[in-house]
């Protein structure tokens, strides 16, 4: 697994080998044999002009301005595309190259609308000697605004084409090319239609490529913009806050303000790109909303008050509370701020009742995968998906999720050719880029990947190697999977046998490379597999098929669950979890509770604490009485909101930390204000078990802390009540936690601020310092021996079906344009006004069977509550199901109509159906709201065998 | 021209016999029926009443000037009838029924050269072998790969497109990359105003083109050809279609009637429309879906070209010509498509020897030298020939893609110029700066061409120097040449 390193005589050979010599200016260059004559005349320290290069990918060769003279060659070259050779000798400065360049620089601000050029146009052209083109000035087309982000100001374009390459050849999106031709030639999107109108998801990478500034973002002065030339600007490199791809960011700052984002092109896992949010969506940090004083609750007021009042209060309360206190992690916050609570909870609390939002996205996976593999993290890396010859995306609208990763996958197929399966009973974006789209009904996944099993049996596409070496079980799973016929499946999912043979085939059998070299096949899920009732079983029956082909931890295959917060692996990996302790040593086994325990100087409880959506019921029942909830909403996003609030509101006592009011916060008794991401640093672990460093960019808003510094300090003043020592909460500073959490926990042993400042982020299993990181885990073997077939079989598709009352099945899920619950994205004015409003998404033929048209308001009323959402009709929709986005937007929110039945191995709701129906907005809920649904124990959906 | 046909061939011109002397042929295709060729068609049928049979339709013979014609071949013996417009069609009948007159025989049967049946088969397999059709395919499989392409190399053959590479190095640079699929694509989209060779070549001779792709195919070892045909050439597509069909259902295309595989697959692209759209790079990416741009060089196509992979582009004529190579000695002929101030204007296959000049070229279509005050040769990418200059022995680097346009003498030559320029702005693709900007910068310098000597001579140097490709790289060529040439006519 570990790199052999060279010794240091071979790998100045090798430098030696891989370079040539060139002569420029008279000067003699080393470079890469691979590179550019422009990176041989830059790395000389020559300034020679270049518009249209993009940074770190290939030349588009439009712009002429980078050219020179090689000796030997009669014509000048553009040195952009121009390869280097040993010996070549090229002239930058001679009175011919001068001239011509100037030339081209005079024709290039020539376009702007008063001939002086913008940003690098007219610097180049001023260190040629031009201020102004000799040419009339011949300004392009008008501007477009229509985009809330960016505005288009064709009279200071140049036509360098890098914006188009951005948008067709980095994210892959295609909104945007070069209409017309010649002189009429001009960017914009199909049939010249507004921005706006277009595809663009805003990710704003043509923005960041535009050398002149006719691409601007709306705030920025475009007397001074250039965006790829902002020198002056205060320049931050730090990890994405939002979802779980982990996007590199390199956030700039002009008067203290952040001003723009650039993404980071030396980030393996977002190699430059980001999506809107990583790119306009930072302003909440700066908001003038954000929580800046500790807040006390006095006559049912929440009031500012002192850190000292409000920490001596909660550690009296808390002291009072053991035995009956819990709390829940932020997947938003560090490493290092999890590792403090989880340590506070268990060390100083006595409990191992500490949980996160995972419970709500990937439990499931991680029950299904710890019991069939050993380990509950991904086992490959995105990288592999760019290798893969198949790639298999379920219950994952990627796009609109992780906008990122989709690029990756478009990517893999319109480059390298791969075929992507999509399986959504959502018609979703990336449909326009996959091979095959499985559109089954929600909770129909089991029959469709057991269908796809046998297929792959029947027509003997199994890797019968693997299955003999690598796996167990597999007789008694096959029985099962035989009994399950693609027409059978067709019958329960109303997916297609024909295109549950073709997905089965491309999946076993990837295509071949542009070489004719192997390639494996990944697969990838999301919250479409997990929230369900029978979550853990959609999980299983997928993970069977990845032993059943052997796609696993090899290069370009492997087995992904996405993660939906920027931390939720990290918070994982620190023990933020009521079972295991940091690095997933299960607290029940004693011999980690004795290493554990005596580490943190302090008896451990050995029982397994509460998961999250158990803790709701144990508040009913009064066993529950002080909660710690930090950096989540649970108000918000628990299913079923109303009984969530009963619960809640039964709580003796509860603190709330974060960095703005929401839901839960507002029947807290004491609320602490945390630093956002902007002004604090530690590490986040991205959904590939990337660990990235995360650096401060401004300074902390008001009176907030760091949320490890405030957990400590409550630690403290807690250990003081009890008269127990403080010990294990001195802690100075993040690194100085990580320290701790690394000589713990054997997977990240190898990692340290320092070493991450120095290398980038790197993926654990790391376990000592010379170890470069892991890409894929399983490539030999499974952490608990031989990976292990799970049969199950197909039971109900939901625990609430639809009914004659409620005849649709309601679908939840995510908005590219915010996140999660919103309370971050609210404070984000670009991104509410883009999405202002909760959309329902509807099949045309159900909107005008019910008398909906678009753009219409409309109630949506559940057995549990009603919510008014603007109807949306979409091709998007299967007739019989709906969309609404999980976000709270003007107070209105889907989860007051989920359901809070639970996977009952993962405890995680069914997010993703639930039985509504439509009607006009103001028709009267039933007569309050009628009892509770009844809770039935023993419902069979998903029977293991 | 029977010569030494192999059993396969033999076989084949058994199963496609040739067609029944005498016959008429009458030159329809997109040059006759321009001038209404086809009237000439029905009015044969009906005059030869029960022998209508033998009026068959072919396409031009490249006499663009004689249109509508038609020719009689009898035997061994073929006489064109010019004009039948002017004429009537009663010496046709005449001659058909055998009093041809004392004239002689204006090309005869077993001709020589790439234009040796051009027009004057009927389009069907069996007079197209009768003709001698695929002979030299024939005798390419009698030879290894190896001999083949040295055989192409000691007859000093190269392309026919412009640029007049070896073909045989062309060829071995991608034969040697056995590990990636290896692609043809053929230049026929003859975009250049002034050029039309290729449209001749696919509707007059459309067999001679599919045999010079099965002899590339054999010397090189393609899986896919590429036939890239001018969007606005829809019957040569179609022309071309059909022999593809042809040549399939006899096994000629699948190698099956030599008891071979030749494993090729062919398709045939429409072009996107313009000029440009001529450049190979730019042939590659609109092959490809993507717009029509050029790429920038290296990577050269031999190496990465059509899908990444190892690529061969040929002009069409280049392939046809390769169907000579077995010729003794091989004909060193080019091309013209002459156009302008002359009598005669036309396809010519002319022997590019060093004994012709452009005087023998414009005597040849039939004009007086001296009424001609200067030629311009490969249109707007091109220069001016002027009347002292006609006494220059031809060279296949001169001619370039062979379009030739004879200018009277009262032709203003300041404004032919001008709308070369104004071409070549309106053609300019856009994606470098050099030719989209300097281009439109050259058409307004030039409305005063005298006040902007220096300016106009700087946008040449730039557009020379630093245009991506080469419509850009050559648009300054005619006006430079004008400057030298006539320099007072500004």
């Amino acid at each position: 697994m570990m790199a052999t390193s060279p010794t240091n005589e071979n790998s100045i050979l090798d430098v030696i080998e891989a370079s040539v010599t060139i002569i420029v200016n008279g000067r003699e260059v080393l470079v890469p044999r691979s590179a550019m004559l422009l990176d041989a005349v830059l790395a000389a320290g020559i300034d020679l002009p270049h518009l249209c290069k993009p940074e770190s990918r290939n030349p588009l060769g439009a712009c002429r301005t980078c050219l020179i003279e090689i000796e030997g060659t009669p014509r000048l070259a553009a040195s952009c595309h121009t390869p280097v050779a040993d010996g070549m000798i090229v002239n930058t400065t001679s009175e011919r190259v001068t001239r011509v360049r100037r030339g081209v620089l005079d024709l290039t601000i020539g376009m702007s609308d008063d001939g002086r050029g913008r940003g690098l146009a007219a610097e180049h052209a001023r260190s040629h000697g031009i201020e102004m083109s000799s040419f009339t000035p011949s300004p392009r087309h008008p501007r477009d605004e229509s985009n809330i982000f960016f505005q288009l100001n064709m009279s200071d374009c140049i036509l360098c084409g890098r914006c188009v390459d951005a948008c067709q050849r980095t994210q892959h999106i295609g909104a945007i090319g070069i209409n017309g031709r010649g002189e009429t030639a001009r960017i914009g999107s199909a049939f010249d239609s507004l921005w706006e109108e277009s595809t663009c998801t805003s990710c704003g990478q043509c923005v960041s490529q535009c050398p002149t500034g006719a691409l601007l973002p709306k705030h920025s002065d475009p007397a001074t913009a250039s965006r790829s030339n902002s020198a002056n600007d205060d320049v931050t490199t730090t990890t994405c806050p939002y979802c779980g791809v982990g996007c590199g960011l390199k956030v700039h700052k002009s008067n203290g303000q952040i001003s723009w984002v650039d993404g980071d092109h030396s980030n393996d896992s977002s190699q430059g790109m980001t999506c809107v949010k990583g790119r306009f969506g930072l302003e909440f940090a700066q908001s003038d909303e954000r929580l800046t004083t500790p807040l006390i609750r006095r006559n049912d007021k929440l009031e500012s008050a002192s850190w000292d009042d409000a920490l001596d209060l909660v550690a009296h309360r808390f002291a009072d509370s053991i035995g009956s206190f819990a709390s829940i992690a932020s997947a938003k916050a560090t490493n290092e701020d999890g590792y403090v609570l989880q340590k506070f909870t268990r060390a100083v609390m006595g409990t191992n009742s500490v949980d996160h939002c995972s419970r709500l996205c990937h439990a499931p996976s991680v029950v299904a995968l710890m019991e069939q593999v050993g380990s509950g993290a991904t086992s490959n890396s995105y990288e592999d998906y760019d290798q893969a010859g198949t790639l298999l995306v379920v219950g994952s609208d990627t796009g609109q999720n992780h906008p990122v990763v989709a690029s990756r996958l478009r990517r893999a197929v319109q480059e390298r050719g791969a075929s992507l399966v999509v399986v959504n009973p959502i018609r979703i974006d990336l449909c326009d880029t996959a091979e095959v789209h499985l559109q089954p009904h929600p909770g129909t996944d089991i029959a469709l990947f057991n269908a796809m099993a046998h297929v792959i049996l029947k027509e003997n596409l199994q890797n019968n190697a693997f299955i003999d070496s690598r796996t167990e079980g597999f007789d008694a799973w096959r029985k099962v999977v035989e009994q399950v016929s693609p027409e059978i499946a067709e019958s329960i999912t109303g997916v297609s046998a024909k295109d549950i043979r073709t997905a089965a085939r491309l999946y076993a059998r990837p295509q071949p490379g542009q070489n004719g070299e192997e390639r494996g096949s990944c697969l990838i899920w999301g919250m479409g597999v997990t929230q369900h009732t029978m979550g853990s079983d959609n999980a299983r029956s997928l993970i069977n098929l990845a032993l059943l082909t052997g796609q696993v931890g090899g290069f370009g295959n492997g087995i992904s669950p996405l993660r939906g917060q920027n931390n939720v692996q990290g918070c994982s990996d620190s023990g933020c979890l009521p079972n295991v302790m940091p690095g997933y040593e299960p607290v029940d086994d004693l011999e980690v509770n004795a290493r554990w325990s005596k580490a943190w100087d302090s008896d451990l409880p050995t029982d397994p604490g509460l998961q999250s959506t158990a803790m709701i019921e144990r508040m009913l029942t009064g066993d529950l009485k002080a909660m710690y909830v930090v950096g989540e909403n649970p108000l918000l996003s628990d299913p079923y909101l109303a009984h969530a609030r009963e619960a809640f509101e039964r709580l003796d006592f509860l603190v709330v930390q974060d960095i703005f009011m929401h839901e839960t916060a507002e029947i807290a008794d004491v609320v602490l204000p945390a630093v956002s991401f902007a002004e604090k640093y530690g590490t986040f672990t991205n959904s590939e078990r990337r660990v990235q460093l995360v650096r401060p960019i401004i300074e902390p808003l008001g009176k907030a802390r760091d949320d490890w510094a405030i957990t400590n300090e409550i630690a403290r003043r807690i250990l003081q009540i009890l008269e127990r020592s403080a010990f294990g909460f001195q802690h100075n500073s993040s690194t100085e936690i990580f320290e701790e959490m690394t000589k713990l926990t054997p997977i990240i042993a190898g990692l340290s601020h320092e070493r991450l400042e120095q290398d980038g982020g790197i993926q654990w299993p790391c376990p000592d310092y010379e170890h470069p990181g892991t890409p894929r885990l399983f490539e030999n073997s499974f952490p608990r021996g031989r990976g292990k077939f799970v049969a199950v079989e197909q039971g109900p598709p939901a625990a609430e079906l639809p009914s004659k009352k409620f005849p649709l099945t309601l679908i939840t899920g995510r908005s590219l344009y915010h996140w999660h619950g919103g309370v971050i994205t609210r404070h984000v004015p670009g991104l509410l006004a883009t999405v202002p409003v909760v959309t329902v998404d509807i099949h045309a033929d159900d909107a005008k069977r019910l008398g909906f048209s678009n753009g219409e308001d409309v109630q949506i009323a559940s057995r549990r509550g009603e919510i008014v959402a603007e109807v949306h009709i979409s091709d998007r929709m299967q007739r019989g199901e709906i969309f609404v986005p999980f976000v709270q937007l003007q107070g209105v929110a889907a989860n007051f109509l989920t359901n809070d039945q639970l996977d009952t191995a993962a405890g995680i709701p069914e997010y993703k159906a639930c039985a509504v129906r439509l009607e006009a907005p103001g028709t009267p809920s039933r007569k309050g709201r009628g009892p509770r649904m009844q809770r039935k124990s023993g419902i069979t959906v998903g029977n293991r065998t | 021209m029977k010569t030494n046909a192999s059993a396969p061939l033999a076989r084949l011109r058994e199963q496609h016999p040739a067609p029944r002397l005498p016959r008429i042929l009458v030159h329809c295709g997109t040059a006759g029926n321009a001038m209404g060729a086809t009237r000439y068609l029905e009015e044969l049928r009906i005059a030869l009443g029960d022998r209508s049979d033998s009026v068959v339709e072919a396409a031009s013979d490249g006499a663009n000037w004689a249109a509508p014609a038609a020719t009689v071949a009898q035997g061994t013996y073929m006489r064109r009838f010019e004009r039948l417009d002017l004429h009537g069609i009663d010496d046709v009948i005449a001659c058909f029924n055998g009093d041809c007159g004392d004239e002689a025989n204006y090309a005869g049967t077993g001709g020589r050269g790439l234009t040796a049946r051009l027009g004057r088969n009927d389009g069907t397999l069996g007079d197209v072998l009768a003709q001698g059709g695929y002979s030299a395919l024939d005798r390419a499989l009698t030879s290894t790969p190896e001999q083949l392409l040295d055989a192409i190399e000691d007859a000093g053959f190269t392309g026919r497109g412009g640029a007049h590479f070896p073909v045989a190095t062309k060829w071995r640079l991608a034969a040697a990359d056995t590990h990636r699929p290896r692609m043809l694509v053929v230049n026929a989209e003859e975009g250049e105003p002034g050029v039309f060779k290729d449209r001749h070549l696919l509707e007059g001779d459309p067999h001679r083109l599919i045999e010079g792709i099965l002899i590339a195919h054999y010397a090189v070892g393609f899986e896919r050809a590429y036939v890239y045909i001018n969007g606005q050439a829809r019957t040569a597509r179609a022309i071309f279609e059909n022999a593809l069909a042809d040549a399939a259902a006899a096994e000629i295309f699948s190698g099956a009637a030599w008891n071979q595989t030749f494993g090729l697959k062919i398709h045939v692209r429409s072009g996107a429309g313009g000029y440009v759209c001529g450049e190979e790079s730019v042939i590659l990416n609109s092959i490809e879906g993507e717009r029509p741009v050029p790429r920038y060089k290296p990577p050269y196509a031999t190496d990465r070209g059509l899908f990444g992979n190892p690529t061969i582009i040929n002009n069409a004529e280049t392939l046809c010509a390769i169907t000579t190579v077995f010729e003794k000695p091989p004909p060193p002929t080019k091309l013209v498509s002459l156009s302008g101030d002359v009598p005669r204007p036309g396809l010519y296959e002319i022997p590019v020897d060093g004994a012709t000049t452009w005087t023998s070229l414009l005597v040849m279509a039939g004009t007086n030298p001296l009424d001609v005050q200067a030629i311009l040769i490969g249109g707007p990418s091109g220069v001016f020939v002027m009347a002292e200059q006609f006494e220059e022995v031809l060279e296949m680097r001169s001619l370039g893609a062979g379009g030739v346009v004879a200018f009277g003498s009262n032709t203003d030559l300041s404004q032919i110029t001008r709308e070369l320029a104004s071409y070549n702005m309106r053609e300019s693709c856009g994606e470098c700066t050099p030719c989209r900007e300097g281009t439109t910068r050259m058409v307004a310098l030039l409305e005063h061409p005298a006040e902007h000597r220096k300016e106009i001579a700087n946008l040449i140097e730039i557009l020379t120097e630093g245009s991506l490709c080469q419509l850009g790289g050559m648009a300054g060529r005619p006006i430079q040449s004008a400057l030298d040439q006539f320099p007072t006519a500004f």
